[in-house]
């Protein structure tokens, strides 16, 4: 065994006429052929994880492992979707299918050929993944936002307040917290009014605005009590 | 306790012009608010306004400003800064905060300037730094003289958002991208061409559908909506930026005419909920609003409507006649009908009188 | 970044320096300029993480209304930075939570 290292795994699994991983790499690690519906095979002992092939690659099948015999192994695996994920990121890592394996950590990223903009995501998994992960589950919107940027609550909760029959500013104050923050509501209380409507056809025009008390604004207990 | 005849709160245009007028008149007047100089959002406003030469028209917002300044101190009118007033209780008397302990002022008379907030959308990321009204890069820009990111995407295209891009260019920004959900641009078609002619793309039916960034914002996603304005995130699109603005309406500031008991009606052509007024902005007794809390409009009628409560306010106190009173208030009248006529002014013009009818419908229509 | 040429503004007059301290980090402020616009100028744009999700905030109204850019200012927390102005050797921190009040030294 020779030491620690990246190499290639190649996941191409048809008989496309195509040799660009064979002729990229630079050291004759993969052999193809003069018939370029060849699949290709890798010449492990002459790998040296360097990646060009990955960036050569028209179908996104290669990616590179490298097993540490430890816990955790790491994977690189080429990404070329916005947003990158950032390193120290939990990321899903997927099989060739997309059928999901488990998570792993960012740790870091590197472009194997300076003139291909692939760029490869190193990602630390468990060894119990390492054969199958060749794919990082692309970013899905998060469709919860804080809609109560004081009191962080979120768009589901002020929907679940309006499916326990809330239908007023008024009321989704007092049972969620929205609008009791520092800020008084003055940001939320038309994004509230406007879930009201999407939620419950009720519109803005037909809702009364929340009751407002003294005082208006922040000041301090120190402030209201030196007269 | 502070004794005065008339306390404005809010040294915006309307409560500045209301100064003016009601101090030419002699009545001893105070003018509270809380920040550190007044003007309320005049100074970050560096472009020509529109209208007429009797409503300053071709001056940029930030010399009216310090126009307005200069003719309050020369009418003898008080000004306390750094004031929050914080609450208005029976027999009009006022709760402010100001250097730090808690005051009282009755006054004969109150006139309501506390302007509009801008409002907000909610995405994920939403609340990332970065993310931020127009007015918030519009004051850093224009005041503070600091960029608040170097490639900025902007959501909506009302008059606020067209030219505060227009601006964030000025100061050196590149607008990436300008946002709008609507099929056609909301604001006045020369501002959108300043900004066409620079080359910044203008994505009418579209929305944004997420902020991106770990500990700041590092891009935003864009998708086109539905008729129903709901976005097809299937067509969704990634566009580099660092900042994001929304200019997406304002919000009528009207907590203290809630306080003082004055009924509102809902109005999206004002803005939102405003507070009922007669003719002369009088919201409950002894008690005026002026301004964006009266209906959100421009700087040039928030100045009237300042100017108007400010002379009403010095009738009920006896300090002009009738005769002279009324033809200061008619004056007024034709200035603020100049500025809400036309195409874009109609509206506003309609959902005013709406207000004074439903008031008047509230008092038993009795004039 | 500080905006100091402009085609209408003009170009920004010698102001003052001021040194602020910010997360022992050494900031130059102008004097008359609110916290938030030199941190703003110096590249800085998370000024608090929240109680409950711990997410960063900056900047978001810029006139003391919504209350996101509150910062701990020579041992007091919830202090509006966009409004509150720099004063030379202020010590300012990065508010965790609610934050803490005094004792500057640990």
């Amino acid at each position: 065994m020779g030491k620690i290292k990246y190499l290639a795994r190649i996941n191409c699994l048809q008989p496309i006429p195509c040799n660009p991983c064979e002729t990229s790499c630079p050291f004759g690690a993969i052999y193809i052929g003069d018939d370029i519906t060849n699949r290709p095979v890798l010449k492990s002992n002459k790998c040296r994880g360097c990646g060009i092939c990955v960036a050569a690659c028209p179908g996104i099948a290669i990616t590179m492992a490298m097993i540490t015999g430890e816990d955790n192994d790491y994977v690189a695996i080429p990404y070329e979707y916005y947003p990158m994920p950032n390193i120290g990121d939990v990321v899903t890592l997927v099989d060739s299918n997309g059928v999901e394996l488990g998570k792993g950590t960012v740790d870091k990223f590197s472009k194997p050929n300076k003139n291909d903009p692939t760029t490869l995501v190193h990602v630390v998994v468990d060894c119990s993944i390492t054969d199958r992960a060749v794919g990082i589950k692309k970013h899905v919107i998060n469709d919860d936002p804080i809609i109560c940027r004081c009191e962080e609550i979120f768009e589901s909760e002020i929907v679940e307040a309006i499916r326990k029959g809330d239908r007023t500013v008024e009321a989704i104050k007092r049972r969620t917290r929205s609008g009791m923050g520092i800020c008084q509501g003055k940001t939320c209380n038309r994004l509230v009014a406007n879930i009201i409507a999407r939620e419950t056809g009720i519109g803005a025009n037909e809702q009364m605005p929340s009751s407002k008390r003294p005082p208006v604004g922040v000041i301090s207990i120190k402030e209201l009590s030196q007269e | 306790m502070i004794n005065t005849e008339l306390l404005i709160i809010g040294g915006g245009p309307a409560g500045l012009a209301a100064g003016i007028e009601a101090g030419k008149l002699n009545v001893k007047t105070i003018i509270v608010d809380e920040n550190s100089l007044p003007g309320g959002q005049l100074f970050k406003q560096i472009h020509k306004f529109f209208g007429s030469k009797e409503h300053k028209a071709g001056i940029r917002g930030n010399k009216i400003g310090e126009q307005l300044l200069s003719e309050v101190s020369e009418t003898g009118v008080e000004v306390y800064l750094n004031t929050r007033a914080w609450g208005i209780f029976d027999d009009n008397i006022v709760g402010i905060v100001k250097d730090g302990k808690t005051e009282k002022i009755k006054a004969k008379k109150i006139i309501l300037a506390t302007g509009a907030s801008e409002n907000a959308l909610a995405f994920p990321g939403s609340t990332l730094p970065g993310v931020m009204t127009a007015g918030a890069a519009q004051t850093f820009i224009n005041v503070h003289r600091v960029l608040p990111g170097k490639k900025i995407v902007m959501i909506g295209t009302g008059n606020v958002g067209l030219i505060t891009s227009y601006q964030l260019m000025q100061a050196g920004a590149e607008v990436v991208a300008i946002v709008e959900a609507a099929p056609s641009v909301g604001g006045y078609d020369v501002h959108a061409n300043k900004i066409r002619r620079a080359g910044v793309p203008i994505y009418l039916g579209h929305t944004i559908v997420e902020a991106q960034g770990n500990m700041e914002v590092s891009g935003a996603i864009l998708a086109p909506v539905d008729d129903k304005f709901k976005a097809d995130k299937s067509k969704s699109f990634f566009i580099d930026c660092d900042t994001i603005c929304f200019a997406v309406g304002l919000t009528p500031r009207i907590e203290l005419a809630q306080m003082a008991n004055s009924p509102t009606i809902y109005i999206s052509a004002l803005g939102g909920h405003v507070p009922l007024h007669d003719q002369k902005l009088k919201i409950a007794d002894s008690i005026f609003a002026a301004g964006d809390i009266a209906g959100v409009e421009e700087a040039s009628t928030a100045m009237e409507e300042g100017r108007l409560a400010g002379v009403a306010a010095a009738i009920e106190l006896g300090k002009i006649n009738q005769v002279d009173g009324i033809e200061k208030v008619n004056n007024i009248y034709q200035r603020l009908a100049k500025l809400r006529s036309g195409q874009f002014g109609m509206k506003r013009a309609l959902a005013k009188e709406e207000i004074i009818r439903k008031e008047l419908e509230l008092r038993g229509g009795v004039e | 970044m500080r905006i100091i040429k402009h085609p209408i503004l003009g170009d920004v007059k010698e102001k003052k320096k001021v040194n602020i301290n910010v997360d022992n980090r050494q900031v130059e402020a102008l004097e008359g300029e609110p916290i938030a616009a030199a941190l703003m100028a110096a590249g800085i744009r998370a000024f608090r993480r929240t109680i409950k999700t711990g997410e960063p905030r900056g900047v978001y109204c810029g006139i003391g209304q919504c209350n996101d850019c509150i910062m701990e200012v020579n041992g007091v927390p919830n202090v509006r930075t966009c409004v509150t102005l720099v004063e030379e050797g202020m010590i300012i921190r990065t508010q965790i939570g609610l934050g803490k009040s005094g004792d500057l030294d640990d």
